[in-house]
């Protein structure tokens, strides 16, 4: 049932609708797609009182303003740092830190400045966004032009469906105080295969040892990388096969690319390695002009990793606790009440 | 139901489990002849997926037929590994094809003109007529070999020796949605416009991913597809009777 609409006044450069991916569907070229930090829309989802898998807004850099119909509890997560800012007609202006939900009434705007510590951040709506299903997810994939909203990143204007909010009188607002921590690192930890034996040993000592730079050219699709070139035994080519997210490809010229949430589904260029599923989310944050660099693990390491991070986080959801209350903007011109409550 | 068989897999084979990660295992089968291979590969999801229904393995997310390899993408929170790979292996050694010939499919092309940009240059390279390698294109029934890279996109294989080319030199920047095109045995027909490098000699007037439908997805691997040339009005009666839902695409099971 539409309830509401979530109105585009800023989209921002790279904002898209996405939620836990579409995994299921690679053997006919449907790419997986979905959040390119799943822990954070998770998170997003568990403040707003949403299943994990509903759908949310995935902001790049920032710079985002929205206008909500209904009433209804937004978080922002994915960052530390910065904060929503809430507007009311008049220009009244309240900062909520991420990582909490906030009842947000209807028809003021919701900011989101630009993005400090962070290249990716997730704005979770109470209900989730109501756009039409394929393959059962919302997530679009704007290069195979399918998904979220018209298959194609958001634009200044658009007008998208909620979902209707079932839980709005029943859940209370909340926060987290230590959200997982997404910030970019310099190290991201990977296992060598499926086609590390396609280069040199040189090439695989210097691909663990030498700093890539990210590329200016960083998408939903990839991250390219400067640096040291690694050299193939023969060549580049393989005979084309399935590709996961995290997989480092290696084309004829030698750079690595780091294939994320929007890879297509197969690929003829040798892969040296794959980045762990418990470094995959920090790598969301990453900026072009980052510098960083590989170490190898095991497979049985990096699934133990795996179990870690997300134990983690199963820690930090129990202790989701109330915020505390937050001055309504509304009351901040209303006459006589100055009393701040929600 | 025909069985096609493929040469055995070699027991053992050292290079057999490759590793993508915490997130995927890497069949390989490279130990065959690139058709075996792949249909060796098809016959391994096919398995997998009959002891997925009878609930014998977890944790399996997505499952990627290559040319030469399965890609099993797998949760590691609910599995491993190395237990894929124990409840894998055991298949390995009883997998045959049983998929059967496949449907077959029947595709109407506008060969040349602006929907076929490179035909007078395929001809003229080849050293035949443009009707010639439009002939020579049909006459061969091709098999969709594995799908990917966009949705909807089939790897056919089994274009007539003749006809073998290799990509263009430089890709075109972009290709119209629907173009058909052709590099060395196999054809393909891009699904969305896109940037692309094959030798493109037609169009076809119906989409092969359609979200309308409940199962958007036209070929699948294992589909045998046989490609016949229509002229432009025929193109955009077809074109129009398809959005109208008028228009049926040939399917032979």
């Amino acid at each position: 049932m539409n309830s509401g609409l979530i109105t585009f006044r800023r989209a921002g450069s790279y904002s898209s609708i996405q939620d836990l991916g579409r995994a299921g569907h690679q053997a006919v070229g449907v790419p997986e797609s979905g959040a390119l930090n799943k822990y954070a829309l998770r998170l997003g989802n568990q403040l707003v009182g949403n299943p994990e898998y509903a759908a949310g807004i995935e902001i790049c850099m920032g710079g985002v303003g929205v206008e909500i119909s209904a009433t209804r509890r937004v978080a922002l997560t994915g960052t530390q740092e910065t904060s929503l800012v809430i507007a009311d007609r008049y220009g009244h202006q309240v900062e909520i830190t991420a990582n909490r939900s906030i009842t947000v009434r209807a028809g003021l705007t919701i900011m989101i400045p630009t993005l400090r510590d962070t290249n990716t951040a997730y704005l979770c709506i109470s209900g989730g966004i109501g756009t039409p299903l394929l393959y059962r997810s919302r997530s679009t994939s704007p290069n195979a032009m399918i998904g979220g909203w018209q298959g194609r990143l958001l634009a200044d204007g658009d007008q998208i469906p909620l979902l209707e909010d079932i839980n709005l009188s029943g859940v209370s607002e909340r926060m987290v105080f230590n959200a997982n921590d997404y910030a970019a690192k310099h190290d991201y930890r990977v296992v060598l295969g499926p086609q590390d034996d396609r280069f040199t040993d040189a090439a695989i000592d210097t691909f663990l040892t030498s700093e890539y730079r990210i590329s200016p050219l960083l998408n939903r699709m990839g991250m390219r990388l400067e640096g040291e070139m690694l050299t193939h035994k023969d060549n580049a080519d393989i005979a084309s096969d399935g590709i996961v997210t995290g997989s480092i490809q290696v084309p004829g010229d030698g750079l690595p690319i780091i294939l994320l949430a929007d890879h297509q589904t197969t690929g003829g260029y040798t892969k040296i390695a794959t980045v762990i599923q418990a470094d995959l989310p920090c790598l969301a944050s990453c900026k072009p002009g980052q510098s960083i660099s590989f170490s190898a693990v095991s497979v049985e390491q990096a699934e133990q990793l795996a179990h870690n991070y997300e134990d983690k986080f199963q820690q930090m959801l129990k202790q989701m606790v109330a915020p505390p209350p937050v001055v309504d903007i509304a009351s901040l011109y209303q006459l006589g009440d100055t009393t701040g409550d929600m | 139901m025909i069985m096609i068989s493929f040469a055995p897999l070699k027991q053992p084979y050292d290079r057999r489990f490759l590793s993508a990660g915490d997130h995927g295992i890497v069949i390989n089968m490279d130990d065959l002849p690139t058709d075996h291979a792949t249909k060796a590969a098809r016959a391994l999801a096919h398995a997998i997926r009959k002891i997925i229904a009878d609930d014998n393995i977890k944790g399996i997310e997505d499952m990627i037929p290559g040319l030469t390899n399965l890609l099993v993408q797998y949760n590691p929170l609910v599995t491993s590994a190395a237990s894929l790979i124990e409840e894998i292996t055991p298949l390995l050694a009883t997998l045959t094809n049983d998929e059967g010939a496949g449907r077959l499919i029947h595709i109407p092309c506008c060969y040349g003109g602006e929907f076929g940009p490179d035909l007078l240059e395929v001809a003229t390279t080849l050293n035949m007529s443009t009707d010639e390698v439009v002939k020579r294109h049909q006459s061969n029934i091709l098999d969709v070999a594995i799908m990917g890279f966009l949705p909807g996109l089939a790897y056919m294989k089994g274009v007539d020796e003749a006809l073998y080319l290799p990509r263009r030199k430089t890709p075109r920047a972009h290709v119209p949605a629907l173009s058909l095109g052709i590099a060395m045995d196999q054809t393909v027909v891009y699904p969305l416009p896109s940037p692309g490098g094959w030798n493109l000699i037609g169009r076809v007037p119906i989409p092969l991913f359609d979200a309308q439908k409940s199962d958007p997805i036209l070929l699948r691997a294992g589909d045998r597809v046989s490609f016949y040339h229509i002229d432009n009005n025929e193109y955009n009666k077809i074109a129009s009777d398809y959005r109208s839902g008028h228009f049926k695409v040939e399917i032979n099971p």
